[in-house]
């Protein structure tokens, strides 16, 4: 008869797991929402592009030699096409741990994974 | 008995946790949209000094945005700089112009410029190219003959900039140089042309000048650092969502001579660079505004800065630096 009274169909208590689980969804960090993840650094001659790892995207960047393509997939990035002769940067592994590198010499780019100290630096500086 | 009791009730759990992680989701995406954002950075050579633009956008509208505001910003590098061949140049050059063809650009410098002059005493003024040009800034800078100062102070300034019926005029021999608004305009332009593309969120650097903004269910925070003037370090953090941080310091192009610091920042009352003023920080709306006012204060102190209206600014920090060297720091209006 005890155990009859222990599990009525609903407590009080019960909704604290539905409320927490609710409250827990809603402050999950959006995409575009600013966090600490690595990112995707790009650096072409004069410029520097920047791109969220946790986004899977197939973009290209002007090299010397022309078109080059860069695939970010799964938390990870690699040259993906480049019009350079040797084809050392495309048959390069997949990059994804802060310092990881790939390097395209002929075409004046290269990609790395930003550490996270980077991304809490401020977004930009008045001086 | 019990064993069906507690299934259903399990049961019955079960389907509320289904139940508010639904809820949960659709309020996200009604919240936050179901669109896929990402955000981009790049930092690019422009207008004599470093810019950095940040974009959250639809994933496919990214790039064409930061292109889009990188071309920008170089039309505009071309068609403000004093020497060379853009809009600017040609009406230094010629030394007039009619007002109706001028751009929408140099119309807003002109109107802008005489009005933060009229609420500066004039100490910030975009009539001082040969001054700046004797002076030797950026690229060349040196003490010139004081004789040589005192003739280019006569052809310097407002004053020396008419408008006859529908035309401007200039004095012979004075140049317009809007060094001194041109990259907080830059980047105002860059951030609207971004937010009008479709952009959620956006953040313009431009030498140190910040314009910044976004949807508030993005709800992009912005950190903001200022620079220390007398050292590497960051002086202050500003977190806002919308608006402007502009600086002016004397620490950015400046040269010794005969024990003498000497600044880019020019008095346009004595033709000589301002002294006393280590750095001059803005908070507001536009970097325009920002950028020029931040300027005028430089040159007139906290007088200065006592007296500009309070609905062009949120927070002004002056850091002021005697001739003993001791800091003191200043500051008006809070964020």
């Amino acid at each position: 008869m005890k155990s009859d009274k222990k599990y009525r169909y609903f407590r009080l208590n019960d909704l604290a797991i539905p409320v927490v689980l609710f409250l827990l969804v809603l402050s999950l960090p959006g995409r575009g929402e600013n966090t600490s993840e690595s990112r995707l650094e790009v650096h072409t001659e004069g410029n520097t592009l920047w791109y969220q790892l946790e986004v899977d995207s197939t973009f290209s960047v002007a090299g010397n030699l022309g078109e080059m393509e860069i695939i970010i997939e799964n938390g990870m990035a690699r040259i993906a096409r480049s019009p350079c002769p040797g084809q050392d940067c495309v048959r390069q592994s997949w990059i994804n741990k802060p310092g990881d590198l790939a390097v395209c010499v002929p075409s004046g780019v290269f990609i790395v994974i930003s550490s996270e100290e980077d991304s809490l630096s401020p977004d930009a500086v008045s001086y | 008995m019990n064993l069906f009791r507690r299934k259903l009730n399990s049961g019955i759990l079960l389907i509320i946790l289904i139940g508010s992680l639904a809820a949960a989701l659709l309020v996200r995406v009604f919240l936050v949209g179901t669109t896929e954002l990402l955000e981009m950075k790049n930092r690019t050579p422009v207008l004599g000094t470093f810019a950095t633009y940040i974009v959250i956008a639809e994933t496919e509208a990214a790039g064409l945005i930061l292109s889009s505001m990188d071309s920008l910003a170089r039309h505009l590098d071309n068609e403000l700089g004093v020497f060379g061949s853009g809009e600017l140049s040609d009406l230094n050059m010629r030394g007039y112009a009619l007002i109706p063809e001028l751009s929408s650009d140099i119309i807003y410098l002109l109107e802008n410029s005489l009005f933060i002059a009229s609420i500066t005493d004039s100490l910030f003024d975009p009539a001082m190219g040969v001054l700046v040009e004797l002076w030797g800034f950026p690229s060349d800078p040196h003490l010139p003959d004081s004789s040589d100062i005192d003739a280019a102070l006569a052809s310097s300034g407002l004053s020396n900039v008419r408008i006859s019926g529908d035309t401007l005029l200039l004095t012979s021999g004075t140049l317009l140089d809007f060094g001194a608004i041109a990259k907080g305009y830059t980047a105002d332009r860059i951030y609207t042309l971004a937010r009008e593309m479709g952009a959620r969120a956006v953040l313009v650097e431009i030498g140190g000048e910040i314009r910044c903004g976004g949807d508030p269910e993005i709800g992009r925070l912005w950190t903001l650092a200022v620079r220390n003037p007398r050292g590497d370090d960051i002086m202050e953090m500003i977190e806002i969502e919308n608006g402007a941080v502009a600086t002016s310091g004397d620490y950015e192009n400046y040269f010794f001579s005969k024990g003498t610091r000497f600044c880019h920042i020019l008095d346009p009352r004595t033709g000589y660079p301002e002294s006393g003023t280590a750095s001059v920080t803005v908070v507001c709306a536009d970097a325009a505004f920002g950028d020029a006012l931040a300027t005028a204060v430089s040159v007139g102190g906290i007088d200065t800065a006592a007296d500009i209206p309070d609905s062009l600014f949120s927070l002004i920090i002056v850091v002021i630096e005697d001739e003993n060297g001791e800091i003191t720091e200043w500051r008006r209006g809070s964020l």
